[in-house]
C-alpha cells in the first residue's frame, strides 16, 4: 500500500528536545519543539513584536520571498499560534497561552479522532 | 537549527482527508490511522507482523523485512514512542490489543505532557520579560517599609520636640510650632522625593503605569451568604497547598483562566455545583487533566472533548448538554 492514497490536509512533528548548551533562546526552542523552522522563528517573532502583520509586509521587512512567508505562516496558523484576519496575521496570545489553549486542542482533537476510528464511532 | 537542539523523541501527526470507515476494510482503517500517526510503509508492515505473531524480536524483524537489525529498530523505537508496541529485553510486543485504547491511554496523555512542557519553556521567555510579582514586590515592600520607619522617626522627633518645649516651660505658640513642623515637613518633603525615586525605578517593570500601581491580580472572594432564606446562592473558592475547591450555589460559568491557573501551580480543582454549571466553548480536553473531581447537582453544560476527558471523575445528577 502506498502513501500516495491518502491525501494529507496537515502534517505537523512534535518533537521532545533538550538544549545542547546551557544558554537557549526559550522561544526558538519551543517552536523548534513544534518543527517551526529558524525562517518561521523569524517570522514568529516579527509577529509578536509588531501584534499585526500582512504577508507582503513581512516578505518586505525580513527579505523574505512572499512565497516562503505564507507558507511559514500558514503552519504557525494550522498551529493555533497565529491568527489570521482579511490579509493580516496577528499574535496577540502569549505563545504559551497559544500552545495550551489552541495547539494542544488541534492536535488531541486529531488523536482523538483517529481513536473513534477505530472504534466505529464515527460510522454515526 | 539542530545544532542546538537534542531530539529525545519525536511524533509526526498528520490530519488526513477521512475515509469512509463504514464502507472501508478495518484493516485499511487501521493503516490509515497509521499514517496518521506518521507510520510509513515499512513501519505499517512491522506493526501488522508483531500483531499477528503476537510478539517479535529485532533480529527476527530486521530478517524477515531483509532491512539491517538498526533500520528495524528505528522502526520498532517509532511504534514503541506512540505507545503501540511494548518490548521486554529484546522482544517487542503489543503494548494493548486495542489499538484506540493505546491512543486513548498512552499516546494522548503522553503528547499532552510533551505540549504542555514546550508551553512551559516558552512561559521561561515570557516571564524573563516580565518579572514575576514577588520578583519585584519583595523589594518594592521593603522600601516601602524603609519609608514608613522613617516617617514614624519623624513623627516621634517631633513629638519629643514639642515634649521638650512644653517641659522647658516655652510657650508653645504658631511660630514656634512652625519651626518645629517646619523640620518635619523637610523630612516628609525628603521622603516623598525618594518614594518618587523608587517609582521611577519600577516604572518600565510592569508594575507602574504612572503613578497607578498595577498589583497582581487577588483571587476572587466568595460574596457574602444572602439573607434571604430559601437556598443560599454564592459560590465559595477555598485555596490549599495543592487543591483549589469551589464550592457553588447558584449557576455558574467557569472561567477558563481557572484551569489554566491551576494547571501553572500544579494545583487540582474539586468542583461542587448546586445549580447548572457552564464549562465555556474553548474549554478542552487537556483542562480536564487538572480537575480532581467535578459533582454537579444540576445542569452541566460542556464541550464535549472536557466531558469526555473527565471521565469517572465527572458525577452529574441531573443533565449534560454538549456545546
Amino acid at each position: 500500500m502506498g502513501d500516495e492514497e491518502y491525501e494529507v490536509l496537515f502534517e505537523t512533528t512534535i518533537r521532545y528536545v533538550r538544549p545542547k548548551s546551557g544558554n537557549i533562546d526559550a522561544v526558538r526552542m519551543a517552536l523548534f519543539s513544534l518543527s517551526v523552522d529558524d525562517v518561521g522563528v523569524q517570522i514568529y517573532k516579527y509577529l509578536s513584536e509588531r501584534k499585526m502583520a500582512t504577508p507582503e509586509e513581512i516578505s518586505r521587512e525580513l527579505k523574505l520571498s512572499e512565497d516562503e512567508v505564507i507558507a511559514r505562516l500558514d503552519y504557525l496558523y494550522s498551529l493555533g499560534l497565529i491568527d489570521k484576519l482579511g490579509r493580516a496575521y496577528s499574535c496577540d496570545a502569549s505563545l504559551a497561552e497559544a500552545i495550551r489553549r489552541r495547539t494542544s486542542k488541534r492536535i488531541l482533537g486529531i488523536l482523538r479522532r483517529l481513536a473513534e476510528m477505530l472504534e466505529g464511532e464515527a460510522n454515526g | 537549527m539542530d545544532k542546538d537542539f537534542e531530539v529525545l523523541a519525536e511524533w509526526t501527526i498528520r490530519k488526513l482527508r477521512d475515509i469512509d470507515a463504514s464502507k472501508a476494510k478495518p484493516e485499511s482503517v487501521l493503516r490509515w490511522v497509521l499514517y496518521s500517526l506518521g507510520v510509513k510503509d515499512l513501519g505499517v508492515d512491522i506493526f501488522m507482523y508483531i500483531r499477528e505473531h503476537g510478539r517479535a524480536t529485532t533480529t527476527e524483524i530486521a530478517d524477515k523485512f531483509s532491512i539491517s537489525p538498526a533500520t528495524a529498530r528505528r522502526y520498532l523505537e517509532q511504534l514503541h514512542s506512540l505507545g503501540l508496541v511494548d518490548y521486554i529485553g529484546r522482544e517487542y510486543h503489543l503494548a494493548r490489543e486495542d489499538i484506540s485504547g493505546c491512543i486513548r491511554d498512552v499516546l494522548i496523555p503522553r503528547i499532552r505532557r510533551v505540549l504542555e512542557s514546550i508551553a512551559r519553556i516558552a512561559e521561561t521567555a515570557e516571564k524573563k520579560a516580565t518579572p514575576r510579582p514577588e520578583e519585584y514586590i519583595r523589594p518594592l515592600i521593603e522600601e516601602f517599609r524603609e519609608i514608613k520607619r522613617s516617617l514614624e522617626d519623624a513623627k516621634r522627633e517631633t513629638l519629643e520636640a514639642v515634649d521638650k518645649l512644653f517641659r522647658k516651660g516655652i510657650e508653645i505658640t504658631p511660630e514656634v510650632l512652625s519651626k518645629v513642623l517646619g523640620r518635619t515637613f523637610d523630612a516628609i518633603g525628603d521622603l516623598l522625593g525618594k518614594l518618587g525615586d523608587v517609582i521611577s525605578r519600577y516604572e518600565g517593570r510592569g508594575i507602574t503605569k504612572g503613578l497607578v500601581f498595577v498589583w497582581p491580580p487577588r483571587p476572587p472572594r466568595p460574596p457574602r451568604p444572602s439573607k434571604n432564606m430559601g437556598y443560599v446562592k454564592g459560590i465559595s473558592i477555598v485555596e490549599t497547598g495543592n487543591r483549589v475547591f469551589y464550592r457553588i450555589y447558584s449557576d455558574y460559568e467557569m472561567d477558563p483562566r481557572a484551569f489554566e491557573e491551576a494547571r501553572r501551580s500544579g494545583k487540582k480543582i474539586v468542583v461542587r455545583v448546586y445549580g447548572t454549571l457552564k464549562i465555556p466553548e474553548d474549554v478542552g480536553a487537556e483542562d480536564a487533566d487538572v480537575v480532581e473531581a467535578m459533582y454537579v447537582y444540576g445542569t452541566l453544560r460542556a464541550p464535549k472533548d472536557f466531558v469526555e476527558g473527565l471521565g469517572n471523575k465527572l458525577v452529574v445528577y441531573g443533565n449534560v448538554e454538549y456545546i
